[in-house]
């Protein structure tokens, strides 16, 4: 029986943010779009940190872009998920889905 | 803004990060994020480089803090062989502090050399690790003493160089770990030139 791959709840978000952004997912956008959709306040090393564990797992391969002056000649590392990264957040979304059904504390948006 | 960037680079280059990360956060810094929420950036990347290498490499955390504490233990042989040479405490001329104070210097840079040298795949990580052991164990070691004199120093003047000079001598020994780290990595630095010179010339 093959491993199961999880992926914890950061990890998620941040998988999601990088499908959201596609090609032009590097760390500004992502710690940007982070913010904006979850209201936290996400510190760029937790991101980087983050991706690089998910690059270890498979789930994102990435790239070296251009360097910009205002980079101060630093390159852009660009983010993919890739094919193992897309099934692992169906299998995840799917792994929620049952468990939010049924739950009846959950439904009617009020709680 | 560019020191302090080249500050940030060089902490960020001693812990093999990615140098991405720099070039996002002056990014950023451009477009009008403030110094402290640059420096708090640089802070969290800092110790999440840290704890990482510490957390992947748990072991080699244990040998840098063992090798740390050999290290001190022989320091200790030494100085307690060597001690009714020097004069001792309660309080030191200053003369005799500067040795005391260069010594401490001195054998600590050795002991900070010698856990980098032993750990050259995660030397800062590791050296950073067991100075925050060795920091915690000595002032854990003589915590009755330094309560007391500071309690004392708060309305005492006369003991408030008993508790500067501790503040000294520990601050001396971990600038000389440090030092050790930063001599052990220059070296290895030096070696990697010859080495990539050499096969260039081939």
């Amino acid at each position: 029986m093959p491993k199961p791959n999880y992926l914890g709840e950061f990890e998620l978000v941040v998988m999601l943010t990088v499908i959201r952004l596609g090609d032009g997912a590097y760390g500004v956008p992502v710690s940007r779009e982070i913010e904006q959709q979850t209201g936290r306040d996400v510190a760029f090393g937790t991101v980087y940190a983050t991706l690089e564990r998910l690059q270890k797992k498979g789930f994102v391969s990435s790239h070296l872009g251009e360097a910009t002056p205002e980079r101060g000649g630093r390159a852009k590392r660009y983010f993919r998920v890739t094919a193992t990264g897309l099934r692992t957040v169906r299998e995840t979304k799917q792994s929620l889905t049952r468990l939010w059904q049924g739950l009846r504390e959950l439904q009617g948006g009020t709680a | 803004m560019r020191t302090s960037h080249a500050i940030a680079l060089s902490l960020f280059d001693l812990l093999d990060l990615d140098v991405a990360l720099a070039g996002d956060l002056l990014e950023e810094r451009e477009r009008g994020c403030s110094a402290i929420w640059y420096w708090r950036q640089v802070l969290v990347a800092l110790w999440i480089g840290i704890w990482g290498a510490v957390r992947d490499h748990k072991v080699l955390a244990l040998r840098a803090v063992a090798t740390g504490f050999a290290m001190e233990y022989l320091v200790g042989v030494l100085w307690a062989n060597l001690s009714h040479l020097l004069p001792s405490r309660p309080m030191l001329s200053m003369s005799q502090w500067i040795m005391h104070l260069s010594l401490a210097l001195l054998t600590q840079t050795a002991t900070g050399w010698v856990v980098a040298r032993t750990h050259r795949a995660r030397q800062v990580p590791m050296v950073l690790v067991f100075l925050i052991f060795f920091s915690i164990w000595n002032v854990w070691g003589s915590w009755d003493w330094v309560r007391m004199v500071l309690v004392d120093s708060i309305d005492q003047p006369r003991f408030r160089p008993y508790f500067a000079q501790y503040l000294i001598t520990l601050f001396m020994m971990i600038v000389g770990i440090l030092l050790g780290c930063m001599l052990a990595r220059r070296r290895e630095d030096r070696h990697e030139n010859i080495s990539r010179d050499r096969s260039l010339s081939f």
